[in-house]
């Protein structure tokens, strides 16, 4: 493969990111924020402790929900991460195959601290398998939570499932405008790359596992 | 995209951003010359190498600078007026323009 991740990461942390003085840090074409990881964690398993004691027959919609919210956020931010200024200078160059798109930006996801993404098998447009070492989500669970019997990076999970779908079931090669209408066609198609969370830290496991094959909604 | 503003050689296109501020991509049909950041940097902070770097004048706008690629996004701030950023953009690619213009090719 034709990507050099520490490379990267070098580039990405040489900008320096850091937020200026309307609180707001300008990268990739997006408006980034730094905040407390543990701000998003509360805040989404709060959602899902208030689903589990009110209405616990809609649990599974909860998870679905935050996984959901997940994939929005990896439709805009992978999305304008991948067709930015920062990548066509850094990552671009490298890319000889669709494969390294995505192994590009997981790369960016390295250099931005969201824990340590690791790419463990990649089948082109059918199916990846990746871990993340240090996941925010389930390190701040484990610290404030009992032990989970199920895994716990929505967030995470949403966000394989969304770079599977930019990368092979849209076509973020050819810099799409990420409209409501895309995201319709690339993420409610039969054809849709889903996530599942096989190991997870908040379960004991020794790192969380990620898997995204096409799975119809 | 809201409008597309030639200037020179210097393709602008100016992209929604939200209800104050748009944002501003630069393009040009060669590579931008090492002389820009010298010229950019007067008088603002910038950060970033020869490849990638960005240019900040707080208050006014951030410029994120990918020369080989011919390519530059500028980021206005939100205090900034919507006419005052596109001036901005149009000044910024002029500068842009002119370098081409005196680079050898």
């Amino acid at each position: 493969m034709a990507i050099h991740e520490r490379a990267i990461i070098e580039a990405v942390s040489g900008l320096g990111f850091a937020g200026n003085e309307e609180g707001l840090i300008p990268a990739f074409g997006l408006y980034l924020t730094k905040h407390f990881a543990d701000y998003y964690n509360r805040i989404s398993y709060a959602l899902l402790g208030d689903f589990i004691r009110r209405a616990p027959e809609l649990e599974e919609d909860a998870r679905a929900l935050l996984i959901e919210a997940g994939r929005v956020c990896s439709f805009h931010t992978f999305g304008g991460i991948m067709t930015s200024v920062e990548w066509d200078a850094v990552v671009r160059p490298m890319i000889e195959s669709r494969e390294d798109w995505v192994l590009g930006m997981v790369a960016v996801v390295n250099a931005l601290g969201w824990g340590r993404w690791e790419v463990k098998s990649l089948e082109a447009n059918e199916r990846l398998v990746l871990t993340v070492h240090d996941s925010y989500e389930a390190t701040g669970y484990v610290r404030d939570y009992p032990r989970a019997k199920e895994p716990r990076c929505y967030l995470a999970a949403g966000g394989v499932a969304g770079l599977m779908n930019l990368v092979y079931q849209g076509d973020i090669t050819a810099r799409p405008t990420f409209s409501e209408a895309y995201y319709l066609e690339i993420f409610r198609s039969p054809r849709t790359f889903a996530a599942r969370e096989t190991r997870c830290l908040a379960m004991g496991d020794s790192c969380c596992e990620i898997v995204a094959e096409r799975d119809p909604i | 995209m809201l409008e597309v503003i030639q200037v020179g050689a210097v393709t602008v296109t100016r992209l929604y951003g939200c209800t104050r501020r748009d944002q501003y991509e630069l393009r040009a049909p060669r590579p931008f010359p090492s002389q820009l950041r010298d010229r950019l940097e007067v008088g603002r902070a910038s950060r970033g190498g020869p490849d990638l770097y960005v240019i900040d004048e707080p208050g006014a706008f951030q410029l994120t600078v990918a020369p080989k690629s011919a390519r530059a996004l500028m980021m206005p701030r939100l205090t900034t007026p919507l006419e005052s950023q596109r001036d901005t953009a149009l000044s910024l690619a002029g500068i842009v323009d002119e370098l081409l213009l005196e680079a050898p090719r």
